[in-house]
């Protein structure tokens, strides 16, 4: 690569005739020998161990990253990855833990403009607007620059490209840039990077984003955007054609909370009623979704379930003044994985048999920078960067700053750490997401298990002889006993409860029920309601109450509700001790002030993947 | 001065020899009226239909190539007229767009022209000891108990003072494992908690000893092998310093490549309000 742009460089300084871009060559094949070579080197756990990671996050060279001042590339994301302090948003930066895993997903739709924005000499690299984007120092300017060259063509208005822009060539030169990092910073056994992208199509405004990730490093020669096609029928087509290239690759949307009705559809983009081989496409191409990020929790809100007294959690309900996307039960995961039921009944599979997983969308370079108590750069560049302006600001466009989080994390339980292991497990959904800290989860559906084992190593080889795990298919005809594990996060409070979410289709209605399951201290009462475990924060240190709670939960429940002939799904949600905000944090550091409104204390969680009863 | 002498004049012979070279480049090459030739071969013309091309997304009609030649042959005839009054002097833009031109030929080939060898690897890992140098690791086998279990870990803590194995109920609690292999301090940090090997630090080797604390509880420890911050051999860590090299020898190779350049160059600053630290600091190189 290097080579030939300095002697396309050369050439062009000669006089001679010049080429508008390099030529990324294909990524060589034989190297994903070597991979599985190095890959069967690292040893096997059967009974899996929980891997952390990122799954959702931007470089320089995504270009409303780039406006918003962020020069760092994939390679620097992976090393901050890694624990390395790097220089994020103006500052020097490390996450407190580095990570197993990470996936720099840059938006593919801009990829040849990142070619001549970020490499001085290429074509398009003097052009005024280039310039201004390099050169926008300001909030006012970069969000100008952002409105019209980012936000605009995202939401289908106007050229997708800026003048400047070189075609197919710089695309496929950037993409090949970013595998090479990708590349060079894998470490089977230690830290595994996927190669991955995301695909931005926000028809009418509506959030319809997925990330793509690939197995290995045999990868297309340049990414699928929504330039094609904003229609997530033309993505699957796509990713299909690449599958019969023999690629392995799967899809996960996230930010259902702004996809105004349009991800848990009752129709396909182009206005067709949804049919079984719609949903059959979407069931194989789209196993997981991403439950949290930094704009918010897609989970559930208060609004559509008010029985369910934490769906009160990161809702980031600002969204709502912008962009005509106001909450609706359709818009979120809970309503989202119902509705699936009914399709199953209807059609007889289900497009909406999601997996969990968490990121952060961090626009920043920063992979799972998820602390509250390390959010000291924000995440959007220069709408975020301080204290004193995530106090007061608007990320403009979208939602108040102060109803932002740091973001959420993907847990994966896979036999090593390396793409291979993690890329299955992802794939069979044997996964959980995390409001950010690393409390483990798993749960197994069967029959016979025990009310207690001798050890966490009896109790998982049980729920793998008896049941099976997180994203998988309860096959029984009586009523599934689930086991239920967590453990905290060793640098976080105990746990407080485990609560398994039920959801059911019955006589053409979609319900589902909280169980708290678990509770730490004798608190579950007869009736299934758990004592609240009143352990407030200090609100003068941001300290957590480290008396209250049990480091670990366990137990098994029985469906008490289980009907064999309708479709059901079951997730596990652990709650750990109440901690304080970041916004508390930012309080105390420097002395701002945020609205009355806005919380300072939050109950951090962890979302198991579901596992179904389906009735064919 | 006879017709003899002036045979021999050297004036004369070179007279002649230059006339008859000059009449012979003349014969060959007949002059022409001076011309500013503006030639578009099928190379030029190929480039000016790409660029046009990228911009369009189309292939240009052979309506447009004319539009394109007549563009080409108008910017042509103006830029080299602006040459010729010197107007890419002093220009910023072209001057920025010049250097930068520049800067990415001399890196890019500053760079092509050291291949890695091991010598290198060596001498770079030797040169950045803080950057390689391994944290400690420890082996070690552990027994968990979570609060309020105390007692049970100090007559635990017995038992395996005398020989007793691991109790089958203490497997791996809390999915902890209880033996750990030459754990990096880092990584035990990540899964104990930040205060865990420093803890660790403080035991005996060779018996079962604690209880100590982490992020989940207490634990008794038997450490069995303590290593400690060293510099690894380059084998060890080729892959990690080969990137580190590179990464390194990429930011070198611009400060080199501008070194050699700016060696050709005096800078003599005489314009007032430079901070001295400046000037001398150049003017050194």
């Amino acid at each position: 690569m290097k080579n030939a742009l300095a002697w396309g460089l050369i050439t062009v300084s000669l006089g001679l005739a010049g080429c508008s871009g390099d030529k990324a060559p294909v990524p060589d094949v034989s190297e994903g020998s070597a991979q599985a070579q190095a890959e069967a080197d690292v040893p096997q756990n059967p009974l899996k161990e929980a891997y952390f990671g990122e799954t959702h996050v931007h470089t320089g060279v995504s270009m409303d990253a780039f406006i918003g001042g962020n020069r760092l590339t994939p390679d620097d994301a992976y090393r901050f990855a890694t624990g390395e302090e790097i220089m994020v948003n103006g500052s020097m930066h490390k996450i407190k833990r580095p990570l197993d895993f990470a996936a720099v997903t840059d938006h593919a739709e801009f990829m040849g403009e990142a070619y001549s924005l970020m490499t001085p000499g290429a074509p398009g690299y003097d052009d005024p607007v280039a310039k201004s984007f390099r050169e926008a120092s300001d909030l006012k300017t970069a969000l100008g620059l952002y409105g019209k060259y980012v936000l605009a063509p995202l939401a289908g208005g106007g050229s997708p490209h800026p003048a400047f822009f070189q075609g197919a060539e710089a695309i496929k030169t950037t993409w090949k840039k970013n595998w090479d990092a990708t590349e060079k910073y894998y470490k089977p056994g230690t830290f595994t990077t996927i190669h991955a992208y995301e695909w931005t199509s926000a028809p009418g405004g509506a959030n319809l984003h997925r990330n793509v990730l690939f197995r290995d490093n045999h990868v297309p020669d340049m990414p699928f955007s929504s330039n094609e096609s904003s229609d997530p029928e033309q993505l699957w087509a796509w990713m299909k054609a690449q599958r019969a290239k023999g690629m392995k690759l799967f899809a996960m949307p996230h930010n259902s909370n702004e996809s105004k009705g349009l991800l848990f559809t009752e129709a396909t983009l182009s206005g067709k009623p949804i049919t079984k081989d719609y949903a059959e496409t979407r069931a194989s191409m789209e196993p997981l979704i991403e439950m949290m990020q930094i704009k918010g929790n897609s989970e559930v809100v208060p609004d559509f379930w008010p029985a369910d007294e934490f769906a009160d959690f990161e809702n980031a309900r600002s969204l709502q003044d912008y962009n005509g996307r106001t909450f609706k039960k359709q818009n979120f995961v809970r309503w989202g994985l119902g509705r699936g039921l009914k399709y199953k009944a209807d059609l007889g599979i289900n497009p909406f048999k999601y997996g969990f997983v968490g990121g952060t969308d961090s626009h920043n370079g920063a992979p799972s920078n998820v602390e509250e108590n390390n959010w000291l750069v924000g995440s959007h560049g220069l709408a975020d960067k301080t204290a004193e302006i995530r106090a007061a600001a608007i990320l403009e466009g979208e939602m108040k700053v102060s109803d932002l989080n740091p973001g959420a994390l993907t847990g994966v339980w896979a036999t090593s750490n390396t793409r291979g292991a993690i890329w299955d497990s992802m794939a069979a959904k044997e996964t959980f997401a995390t409001s950010g800290p690393r409390m483990k989860v798993r749960a197994f559906a069967g029959q016979g298990f025990a009310a207690k084992y001798a050890s966490y190593s009896e109790l998982v080889k049980a729920g793998y002889a008896k049941g099976v795990p997180m994203g998988g298919n309860y096959t029984g005809d009586k009523a599934p006993q689930i086991l239920v594990w967590a453990v905290k996060d060793p640098i976080g409070p105990n746990l407080d409860r485990i609560q398994i979410v039920k959801g059911w289709y019955e006589n053409g209605e979609i319900k589902d029920k909280v169980f708290n399951v678990v509770a730490s201290g004798q608190r579950l009462r007869p009736d299934g309601s758990v004592v609240p475990i009143d352990a407030p924060i200090d609100r003068k240190t941001g300290k957590f109450n480290a008396q209250k709670g049990d480091p670990e939960l366990s137990g098994v429940w029985t469906d008490p509700d289980y009907d064999p002939a309708q479709q059901a799904y079951y997730y596990i949600r652990v709650l750990q001790l109440p901690t304080a905000r970041w916004s508390l944090y930012d309080e105390l550091r420097a002395g701002v002030k945020f609205a009355p409104d806005v919380k300072r204390e939050i109950v951090e969680r962890a979302w198991g993947s579901p596992i179904w009863h389906e009735v064919d | 001065m006879t017709v003899k002498s002036l045979v021999r004049e050297p004036l004369l012979h070179f007279l002649v020899l230059g006339g008859l070279i000059f009449a012979g480049w003349y014969w060959l090459h007949p002059p022409r009226p001076p011309v500013n030739e503006i030639v578009i071969d099928q190379n030029e013309l190929d480039h000016l239909k790409m660029l046009w091309k990228a911009q369009w997304k189309r292939d240009p009609a052979p309506g447009d190539v004319q539009a394109i030649i007549d563009r080409h042959v108008r910017e042509e005839v103006f830029y080299r007229e602006g040459l010729k009054l010197g107007l890419d002097r002093n220009d910023e833009i072209v001057k920025r767009r010049i250097s930068q031109k520049m800067e990415a030929v001399a890196n890019d080939v500053g760079a092509l022209m050291k291949p890695v060898t091991d010598a290198d690897l060596a001498a770079f890992l030797e040169a950045h000891p803080d950057q390689f140098r391994l944290p400690p690791a420890y082996r070690f086998s552990q027994v968990l108990f979570v609060k309020g279990e105390e007692a049970k870990a100090q007559a635990t803590l017995a038992a395996l003072r005398a020989g007793q194995p691991i109790p089958a109920a203490d497997a791996a609690r809390l999915g902890v494992p209880n033996a750990w292999k030459d754990a990096p301090a880092p990584d035990l940090a990540n899964a104990f908690g930040d205060a865990f090997p420093r803890e660790l630090e403080g035991l005996p080797l060779g018996e079962w000893a604690g209880p100590i604390a982490s992020g989940y509880g207490l634990h008794l420890v038997r450490l069995e092998r303590r290593d400690a911050p060293h510099l690894p051999e380059l084998d060890e860590v080729r892959a990690w310093v080969e990137r580190e090299y590179e990464y390194q020898a990429q930011i070198d190779a611009e400060q080199a490549a501008f070194d050699t350049l700016l060696k050709d160059y005096s800078v003599r600053i005489t314009a007032k309000g430079v901070p001295p630290a400046t000037r001398t600091a150049l003017a050194a190189k």
